[in-house]
């Protein structure tokens, strides 16, 4: 102790002293795993690896709850084609018309719907400064992006009307930029008009720069100008003050597409021909952990649990033998329902078969086309040339021609039924009927069938809750918490 | 400076110190009375701070250096202070009451006699908990200390528990305390052995977690565990064993109410219910899945050494089968601390503590349709079988194979033994370890060079087989490779800390002055592989990745984060009458951008001795009279990810391919601030008989961590402010105190006011199930949100609800505030008995004022499907004219948040109680032998109709979302036997 000296311990207590002040450095860390993106006003996407993830992203909404449930579920459970099925109280509330703003479905599927269009932004936004990726290939991914921007938006101002319309791309927000991306950041509602001119410049890109199809499956696949023709045709159909005329001629062209309607309508659905000829677009799922794991056929088929979307008996009953036997599959099950109350005979949608997640879906096909330039004819005066369009859907399942159209309404209700039986369990009806204003006229008609055993009679009882239905029904509410949350929205009328 | 050179310097000046000598001071310390031995007595070194306690006989041992002050100190008793100047025996008699209480506690970077503490710290002696058969540090803690909420969300072995000090100070940042486990500080006491404690500190306010800077926010919990003494052999064995049964049932409608009730709901659910298939059976669905737990623990311990070296080590086992398959935690651990007094003026201490855990989880705090095993039996239909072999006809016959679990027609549901044949395992393997040197400089100048690590590695196994269960089976996937799940995760964590600290001391006459200078390193990696895949063969019942077809998910992750932290403390005492303490600690963070990573702490406190001071006459009466205040503030940054600086992007688990941005940049982003006031004061009386200490606080969080999404993604920012105020009290007696006969009393109560004073960019926040955690400004944390019921419509049975927004009808606007989560007050009462060596100890624990959202109910008397139902129910409407509280069968409404389900979560609990005996003499070379027999949760008082008023969160992260039971694991009544053995 006498030895040290003083000098020597503090050369000690020095050292240890410089040793932290170099830890300094210490607090610079970078991550290891995680990817970084760019901030605010830089370019994003920065390789070709990173335009064709950001793509991948896009083609990954396919395979998102809306497109795999919520879409058919709405489309065909909230319409006379199917009934709720299941035992989840949120669905109940959809398939009932009394929906309420904090039901989870509405929730997810707006917010979905959203991130769906930040998707297609981001590389619409970026992709144009990505180096090593030649322009060609650039512009066909501008079109695909723009094409499934458009069919985000067409879906969700279907669905509540006035949507936000954000263009932006926002990946950096702090304290100083905060206020001035707040607009986008807390998005208001814009007019129905105002959402549709949004989509028809989206699909007149899609159309410019957007793939031709081919015959080859795999160009069913993507976005292609056909599809983005298709798209417009539905747009301009569906769209407040429709262009009729804009209508045929999208329409027109598609069909003179090279598109053909398959002979037999069950390979439409037999997982043995995807890809074929009658389709425009179709999403293609490839299993379990793939870009697409398409499971949506496990929640409307099988036997191990109810599922959801038992057919209606209206549809069953207006079926003829060749669609009844690609649509409707009956087989025993352990369970049954007020609307069918034999296990030994419950049925289930069967346009999807394959549970395991390799199920493709149509988004357009040639049927729902030739049967939407029909509708076109019948609105501008044509209803022989519609009734022949609906007639050349009826010979391939070999029923008879329709009796000719006495007026532009009996010619939209054929068109309408033949709609409903062509494309039962594939997510239109419900769509169909807003756009042809007949909602409300056929959805409060909805009855199903409950068999008295004292008179062994089947009486058809009116479906509950369906008596009363007004437009503000026809249109989901804005989910609460995102209004709560966001002082520039308003809600719907009637929730 | 190169490495080489620290080292050449650290050599010379290792060798040149090595020269000098300490010296050995040992012997007895008796009551000056009676002249028993004093066990427990603390014996320090003045300068140094290093200490020992007095064995069972006595006696003691330390090792000082020459000229050292030796301070002998106990409760209750006037201490001794001694100045040795070379080895020898020295027996001390201390007598009882005549001065100050001389107890040691440990504080922040060192210990502070417990008279001159300025700061809010309660202390827990390993006495309150080493008879009771608990798994936990929080277990221990529980109802021991003012401002401690422990809640035990679930009766699970090896589960974890939320421990909150004074309040909740955060939304979405971590609200859990530091912990300080012999220097390691981490966020974690998993594993930690509650046998090889010897007491545990925490301190509470500001004043006193400045010092850990930006992770002190939360509170700091100090555990120390126990050291080797001199000269004495003591080997300890200790083992209990118990059982372990549910408190509560829940009774559901028995088959036919069932049936009556699905007739008012569909004539198809009875049909299915009068199958022929299910034609006789009736399944008790609580038989099949509850069972009777077991509890053993096993410690083997030896503590002692020579004069330079001292050794404590321990070996312990314990195992715990929960009362619901296949809940299981096993533990093993191993300790060794060291203390060598290399030279006399470097003493090295040295702590390894090894720990190798395994939880098998059962799946709980979800409803029958995610796997929550609790909720699936009181709901699953009694007309089920559990096997499809007990189907009448057998397996084949209805379209399944023998083994396989009976499939259920309702949506996805599997019965609870499917459920419970799911593998959830989590091994886990910790090492804690600690190397410090204390180092004299020069007399009165210490330096502490330490390194501390915490390293955890742990797999986490989940497997679902292909054969028996539905889920398994992926719906009957006919590709066979399909079917079958597994999980393997295994995550290393690794918490490196290199610590220096500098203590000097002056005293000059009156005055004492303490000085504390520090700095330190902390390294953090955490790093994760993530493997899922699926396709496995038909009679695997355990994961095995070799037999696994397809891998349909693989990830590694790796994170990391640095702290560089300088800190200070000063104390002066002027004659033991005033004292001030002052700390300050700055803090770097990587997790922050440039230009925000430091973070400044201090804080300011003061004592005021009163009852030292000439002109205080009661000194007779009240030997202790001392007022407290400080101020402070501490800093949490636990809520803030590794890069927050950084806007990040990651490939998305359900699309491996499609990387998606996950959180956008915030380059302003900082830590939350809690300014913290205290006052307190400590009154002890009538001989030490009475003691008493009060604290009032108020803690405003500042900066709050908010998480905006937007589109999914995540913005972090800061904003709005949190205050939490309170009053605590506690007070000791010693009731009866004789020769044989004792009787003392420790009750504490903590009340507490909580209110968002700012809230952020949103207008409220929503948490938990259905979102009933509502959070909102001008309110307080923990309410719930949604539907006043107005009444059961008499006419039809229909559940109205209150128009609160005067619209005309049902809609999201009706909801509003229904209830807190929050109690009023919590508190604890322990009573120990002692005659002879008999002993009888009580713990009571009990909480006031606080609703629990029983959102069970909601799936248990919803009434919505063919799921079974409570008993409840048989109360409904069931006719025009029925006034009841419960409505129709299938009314849709009826399953919405509502104040029906909000219930009050008051209880008062018997938490355990203990008797025990100990063997007054001597025999066989055994020095101390003790048996004893321990209840816990023997009795609970309260109006909660759940299965316990203890609840936790349902699954969310966030301290914020609290107070919802949804078919939580129930809390077990316990009973052990145990025995002591030292020799």
């Amino acid at each position: 102790m006498k030895n040290i000296s003083f000098f020597r311990k503090m050369l000690i207590l020095f050292a240890g002293i410089i040793f932290f002040a170099s830890c300094e450095k210490l607090l610079d860390t970078e991550p290891i795993t995680d990817k970084i993106v760019p901030p605010q006003d830089e370019q994003i996407l920065k390789t070709v690896e990173d335009a064709e993830g950001a793509m991948n992203s896009i083609y990954a909404i396919f395979g998102n709850e809306f497109w795999q449930f919520d879409y058919f579920y709405l489309g065909d459970g909230g319409s006379d084609v199917a009934y709720a099925g299941a035992d989840v109280p949120e669905f109940f509330q959809i398939d009932e018309y009394r929906i309420n703003a904090t039901n989870y479905v509405i929730a997810r599927d707006w917010n979905h719907f959203s991130d769906f269009v930040k998707r297609c932004n981001l590389l619409i936004n970026y992709i144009d400064a990505v180096p090593d990726l030649p322009q060609d290939k650039k512009d066909e991914m501008i079109g695909q992006a723009a094409l499934f921007r458009a069919l985000s938006r067409f879906m969700a101002t279907q669905i509540w009307g006035d949507f936000p319309i954000i263009n932006s791309t926002i990946t950096s927000v702090n304290s100083s930029n905060f206020d001035s991306l707040y607009n986008d950041l807390y998005p208001s509602r814009k007019p129905i008009s105002e959402v549709y001119d949004a989509i028809i410049a989206d699909c007149e890109t899609a159309i410019a720069k957007a793939p031709d199809a081919t015959s080859a499956p795999e160009s069913k696949y993507k976005p292609s100008k056909s599809a983005a023709r298709a798209l417009l045709a539905k747009v301009y159909a569906t769209k407040p003050n429709p262009d009729w005329a804009k209508v045929i001629q999208n329409c027109d062209e598609v069909m003179s597409g090279g598109f053909s309607l398959l002979d037999i309508y069950d390979h439409l659905f037999d997982n043995m021909h995807e890809g074929n000829a009658e389709s425009i677009w179709e999403v293609n799922g490839e299993g379990q952990s793939t870009l697409i794991n398409s499971w949506c056929t496990n929640v409307f088929l099988g036997t191990n649990w109810k599922k959801f979307n038992t057919p209606s008996h209206t549809l069953s009953n207006a079926l003829d033998a060749k669609r009844r036997a690609a649509t409707i599959k009956k087989f025993p099950t352990t369970f049954s329902d007020p609307y069918w109350t034999s296990f030994t005979q419950f049925p289930h949608p069967w346009k999807m078969r394959a549970t395991d997640g390799t199920q493709n879906f149509y988004i357009f096909r040639l049927a729902d086309i030739i049967l939407l330039k029909a509708e076109a004819l019948a609105r501008t005066g044509d209803l022989t040339g519609a009734m022949a369009l609906v007639n050349q859907i009826r010979s391939r399942v070999s029923l008879p021609d329709v009796e000719p159209a006495i007026s532009e309404d009996d010619a939209i209700n054929k068109i309408l039924q033949e709609r409903f039986l062509e494309l039962a369990f594939e997510g239109q009806r419900w769509y169909d009927l807003k756009r042809t204003g007949k909602s409300i006229e056929i959805l409060s008609k909805q009855t199903y069938s409950v068999y008295d055993p004292n008179t062994q009679m089947f009486s058809e009882i009116p479906m509950p809750y369906l008596g009363n239905l007004t437009t503000n029904d026809l249109v989901w509410p804005i989910p609460q918490d995102v209004l709560d949350n966001n002082p520039n929205l308003s809600q719907n009328p009637g929730y | 400076m190169g490495t080489k050179y620290y080292f050449i310097i650290l050599f010379s000046f290792i060798v040149s110190f090595a020269s000098a000598q300490s010296i050995e001071v040992n012997g007895k310390v008796v009551d000056s009375n009676d002249k028993q031995p004093l066990p427990g007595v603390t014996i320090v070194a003045k300068s140094t701070q290093d200490g020992t306690v007095t064995d069972l006989d006595g006696t003691y041992s330390i090792r000082i250096n020459p000229n050292e002050t030796l301070v002998f100190s106990f409760i209750g008793y006037a201490s001794q202070e001694i100045i040795i100047d070379k080895s020898q025996t020295l027996d001390i008699s201390l007598s009882q009451g005549a001065k100050l209480l001389e107890e040691v506690v440990v504080i922040g970077y060192g210990t502070q006699k417990k008279s001159l503490v300025t700061n809010a710290i309660s202390s827990v002696g390993s006495g309150a908990f080493d008879d009771r058969p608990i798994t936990s540090v929080g277990q221990a803690l529980q109802g021991n200390a003012t401002g401690v909420n422990v809640v035990q969300s679930s009766g699970k072995p090896g589960g974890s528990l939320d421990i909150r000090i004074r309040g909740l100070n955060s939304i979405v940042s971590g609200v859990n305390p530091l912990f300080v486990i012999d220097g390691v500080q981490t966020y974690s006491a998993d594993g930690i052995n509650t046998d090889d404690i010897v007491d545990i500190q925490i301190l509470k306010d500001a004043t006193a977690t400045a010092i850990y800077g930006i992770n002190g926010s939360a509170g700091v919990i100090l555990i120390t565990t126990k050291r080797g003494k001199a000269n004495k052999n003591v080997f300890g064995f200790s083992t209990y064993m118990g059982i372990s049964n549910v408190v509560k049932n829940i009774d559901v409608l028995n088959l036919d109410q069932y049936k009556t009730l699905m007739g008012e709901l569909s004539s198809s659910y009875v049909d299915q219910a009068n199958a022929p298939r299910y034609a006789g059976i009736n399944t008790n669905w609580s038989d099949e899945v509850f069972r009777t737990g077991q509890d053993g623990n096993y410690e083997l311990s030896y503590s002692g050494g020579t004069n330079k070296l001292r050794a404590f080590t321990s070996l312990g086992y314990q195992d715990t089968k929960g009362i619901v398959k296949p809940s299981r935690f096993s533990r093993y651990s191993g300790r060794v601390n060291l203390d060598y007094d290399a030279t006399s003026w470097l003493t090295v201490h040295a702590n390894v503590n090894l720990i190798k855990t395994k939880l098998a989880n059962t799946s709980d705090n979800n409803n029958a349709n995610q796997g929550g095993v609790i909720l699936s039996t009181l709901t699953t239909q009694p007309y089920l079988p559990i096997y499809a072999d007990d189907l009448i006809g057998g397996a084949e016959a209805n379209g399944q194979l023998p083994g396989q679990f009976a499939s259920n027609p309702i949506a996805s549901l599997e019965n609870p033994v499917s459920f419970q044949s799911r593998q959830e395992d989590t091994h886990t393997n910790r090492i804690l370890g600690n190397l410090g040197f204390d180092v004299q400089l020069i007399k009165n100048l210490i330096w502490k060079p330490a390194v501390t690590i915490d390293r955890s590695n742990s797999e986490y196994e989940y497997f679902v087989d292909s054969y028996r269960s539905n889920y398994g089976r992926n719906n009957d996937n006919p590709d066979i490779a399909t079917r079958g799940i597994g999980r393997y995760n295994e995550s290393k964590n690794l918490n490196l800390n290199l610590e220096n600290t500098l203590e000097y001391l002056v005293e000059t006459g009156n005055h004492e002055l303490k000085f504390l200078l520090g700095s330190g390193v902390q390294h953090f990696n955490f790093k994760q592989d993530q493997l899922e895949g699926i396709g496995f063969a038909l009679d695997l019942r355990k994961l095995d990745l070799n037999q696994m077809m397809d891998t349909t998910y693989a990830r590694a992750i790796e994170r990391e984060k640095n702290t560089v932290s300088y800190f200070a403390r000063t104390t002066y005492n002027f004659k033991e009458k005033y004292i001030i303490n002052g700390v300050f600690r700055a803090s770097g963070s990587s997790q922050l951008a440039k230009g925000h990573k430091w973070g400044y702490f201090p804080g300011i406190s003061a004592a005021w001795l009163i009852s030292n001071e000439e002109f205080f006459g009661a000194k007779e009466t009240i030997s202790l009279l001392k007022l407290r205040a400080g101020w402070g503030r501490t800093g949490n940054i636990s809520g803030i990810p590794e890069y927050a600086s950084y806007g990040l992007a990651a490939y998305n688990y359900s699309n491996p391919d499609a990387l998606e941005q996950i959180n956008y940049t915030n380059d302003d982003l900082t830590w939350e601030t809690t300014t913290d006031i205290n006052i307190g004061v400590d009154v002890t009386m009538f001989d030490y008989r009475v003691k008493f200490t009060s604290d009032v606080f108020k803690r405003n969080t500042n900066n709050l961590l908010f998480r905006l999404k937007i589109e999914g993604k995540d913005y972090l920012y800061n904003a709005g402010e949190i205050e939490n105020k309170g009053i605590e009290f506690s007070l000791n007696t010693q009731n009866i105190r004789s020769k044989d006969l004792n009787w003392n009393t420790n009750f504490n109560i903590s009340f507490l006011k909580n209110k968002v004073v700012e809230f952020g960019k949103n207008k409220y926040e929503s948490y938990g199930y259905q979102g009933v955690n509502l959070i909102e400004g001008g309110q307080p944390l923990g309410n719930f949100y949604g539907y006043a019921v107005a009444q059961i419509n008499p006419v039809n049975g229909n559940i109205e609800y209150r128009d609160i927004d005067g619209g005309g009808f049902l809609n999201a606007s009706d909801r509003t505030i229904i209830g807190n989560a929050m109690p009023d007050f919590t508190f604890g009462l322990t009573n120990s008995l002692t005659y002879k060596g008999i002993s009888l100890d009580a713990l009571i624990t009990g909480s006031q004022g606080n609703d629990i959202f029983n959102a069970s109910r909601i799936d248990l008397e919803g009434m919505q499907d063919p799921k079974n139902q409570s008993a409840a129910v048989l109360e409904r409407w069931q006719k025009e004219g029925d006034i009841t509280n419960i409505p129709r069968a299938n009314d849709p409404n009826a399953v919405f948040a509502s104040d029906r389900f909000v219930e009050d979560g008051s209880y008062v609990r018997l938490k355990s109680v203990t008797l025990s005996y100990n063997f007054q003499k001597k025999f066989l070379g055994i020095n101390s032998l003790k048996i004893y027999a321990t209840g816990q949760n023997l009795a609970t008082l309260t109006n909660y109709s759940g299965f316990d008023p203890e609840v936790g969160s349902n699954n969310e992260s966030t301290g914020v979302a609290r107070g919802i039971d949804y078919g939580t694991y129930p809390q077990v009544r316990t009973f052990i036997f145990g025995i002591k053995i030292q020799f």
